[in-house]
């Protein structure tokens, strides 16, 4: 646990009331309790983010931003209200934040717009451990302008290498360094201030992939001095089909609009368009209106919990399952870093990642097992396969030591 | 061993192979070779195909980093498709994936691939199980590459 965690001290809340209020999480699988640790693929969904679009649906909804009637207004309302939320949640402006169709999405924003900004001497930075949404549009940047790209390695810890990261950023062509907040893998939590401080340092700017990050620890984006900030509500217990782009004000006035159409526009003949004011100008069409209601209603549901006492409940589920794991003979965990959220991959000596998996479902729990959208990383740490337990905020000690118990069975099986 | 239904799938016969398969390596002198990959969970199941002198096969090996399911299909494979030319090879495969998919076995289908029939159950690991055909049929075709897709 880091030294800041201990000392803050939360209120601990209980996770058994938490749990009551996903629905979904009361079934049993294949006649076993439903123990759901895949939850960074995707998160299960609270009562109040399900009756939050259902109540919309049912009685509060119409386009929004044109209407002149009293549902349009009221649905206007609602999800400028959603797009407030999130930017309380991670400490910026309304005006900041732009709603995109998931992380991926918003990635690909910044690669087209942005990338229109930097020159083709230019280069972006991303790490080894990046997922596929955080490399290939960087990758067909390059192929389109000629921007190239480059990759900050990690060490054998899965830790950020910093003397990589300096050696890239002192060549002193970096025009973004375009990094994980939190490993998807590798649990691992990147330094964000400091790799901002020494991206700036070296004039470059930096995005951060928060897709994991803000689902397990509080988040802060003026402190971290983030230029990009992207992340996905599907994973922070809201619906699919929506993200967040956070950029600064004097970034996202800079940039050309992405999609084009409707909304998007200020005025328009059939010559030429104008602009809309960011984060309009790259809100092209009817927006994900009923996602956007379902994520404003997640974060009211995760700050009324709020996020320093779930992350002080996922570093003690760590704790626990790092101990337990450890009992398990011929289990590897990937991924050693100092500071590491409650992602945790691993190997099982003698059984493939889908053996594990398959036995781990017909046991009624569920884990990922694959790639995790993250080849090259898989390949650097020369790993084919890895199964992946991740925790969310229902997720329980029982359910840790369940996961063990049964992964002792499992590894007897194939030794 | 696994009390949970599992039975079926990890059956003795199937882990049999899995645990100490007859047919892997690669094969010197063959002919015929292709890479199979499952791009979704990173299945690899690289076939080398000796011939006879009659355009039949004579020896498979396999190699590559691959699930139980998978390193068992491919060593059962090796055993049941030796002899077989390139018709007698798509026709077992073709009545294999029918088993896979929940069909009664077809009358000639050897017992040793019947063994794979609690797959059924499994929909999400039938590219395991498949892979090392599509492998075999590629190699058979002269081309080097197969993906279970």
């Amino acid at each position: 646990m880091s030294a800041s965690l201990a000392a803050a001290r939360p209120a601990p809340f209980d996770v058994h009331a938490a749990r009551a209020e996903f629905p979904i999480l009361s079934q049993t699988i294949r006649g076993k309790p439903f123990v759901f640790l895949d939850s960074a693929a995707s998160a299960q969904k609270p009562r109040a983010v399900i009756a939050a679009m259902r109540g919309a649906m049912e009685s509060q909804y119409a386009n929004v931003h044109r209407g002149l009637h009293f549902m349009s207004e009221r649905t206007t309302d609602a999800y400028e209200g959603a797009r407030r939320a999130v930017a309380g949640l991670i400490g910026a402006e309304a005006d900041e934040i732009v709603f995109t169709g998931n992380a991926t999405a918003a990635i690909n924003l910044v690669a087209h717009s942005f990338g229109t900004l930097l020159r083709p001497d230019q280069a972006v930075l991303v790490s080894e451990m990046e997922h596929h949404a955080n490399l290939v549009p960087w990758q067909m940047l390059r192929d389109r302008t000629g921007v190239a790209l480059r990759v900050a390695r990690i060490t054998d810890a899965g830790e950020l290498d910093w003397h990589s990261l300096e050696a890239e950023l002192a060549r002193g062509d970096i025009g973004l360094v375009a990094i994980t907040h939190m490993s998807n893998v590798l649990g691992t939590v990147t330094a964000a201030s400091r790799i901002a401080q020494v991206a700036h340092a070296a004039g470059a700017r930096v995005l951060f992939d928060g897709s994991q990050a803000v689902v397990h620890r509080p988040i802060d984006v003026r402190a971290i001095d983030a230029d990009f900030y992207v992340f996905t509500g599907h994973k922070l217990y809201g619906p699919t089909g929506i993200g967040v782009l956070y950029a600064k004000r004097a970034l996202l006035e800079a940039m050309p609009p992405f999609l084009g159409g409707g909304e998007m526009i200020a005025s328009v003949t059939f010559e030429r368009a104008t602009w809309n004011e960011a984060p309009h100008k790259f809100e092209a069409g009817t927006p994900p209106i009923l996602e956007a209601i379902g994520l404003g209603a997640a974060i009211g549901f995760v700050q009324a919990i709020g996020m320093d006492a779930i992350a002080a409940h996922e570093a003690a589920l760590t704790e626990h399952a790092m101990a337990a794991l450890a009992g398990v003979p011929g289990l590897r965990v990937i991924g050693q870093a100092q500071d590491r959220g409650g992602v945790i991959a691993f190997t099982l000596a003698g059984a493939h990642a889908h053996d594990v998996a398959t036995l781990l479902d017909r046991n009624g729990i569920a884990v990922r097992a694959g790639q995790h959208c993250a080849e090259p990383l898989l390949h650097r740490l020369g790993l084919g396969s890895t199964a992946r337990a991740s925790f969310g905020l229902y997720t329980t000690h029982d359910e840790i030591d369940t996961l063990a118990e049964t992964l002792l069975r499992i590894g007897r099986f194939f030794a | 061993m696994m009390p949970d239904g599992s039975e079926a799938l990890y059956a003795d016969a199937i882990m049999h192979h899995a645990r100490a398969p007859r047919h892997r390596g690669a094969l010197p002198g063959a002919q015929l070779a292709a890479r199979g990959r499952n791009p979704l969970c990173g299945d690899e199941c690289d076939v080398t195909v000796q011939l006879d002198g009659h355009r039949r096969i004579a020896r498979i090996g396999f190699q590559g980093e691959s699930c139980a399911i998978c390193t068992a299909s491919a060593d059962t494979m090796a055993e049941e498709a030796a002899g077989c030319d390139e018709a007698a090879v798509a026709a077992m495969a073709a009545a294999f994936t029918q088993l896979l998919h929940g069909a009664a076995p077809a009358p000639g289908l050897p017992p040793p691939l019947r063994a794979f029939a609690g797959m059924a159950a499994y929909p999400s690991r039938t590219r395991c199980a498949t892979l090392p055909w599509a492998a075999l049929q590629a190699a058979l075709a002269g081309q080097k590459e197969a993906s279970s897709e």
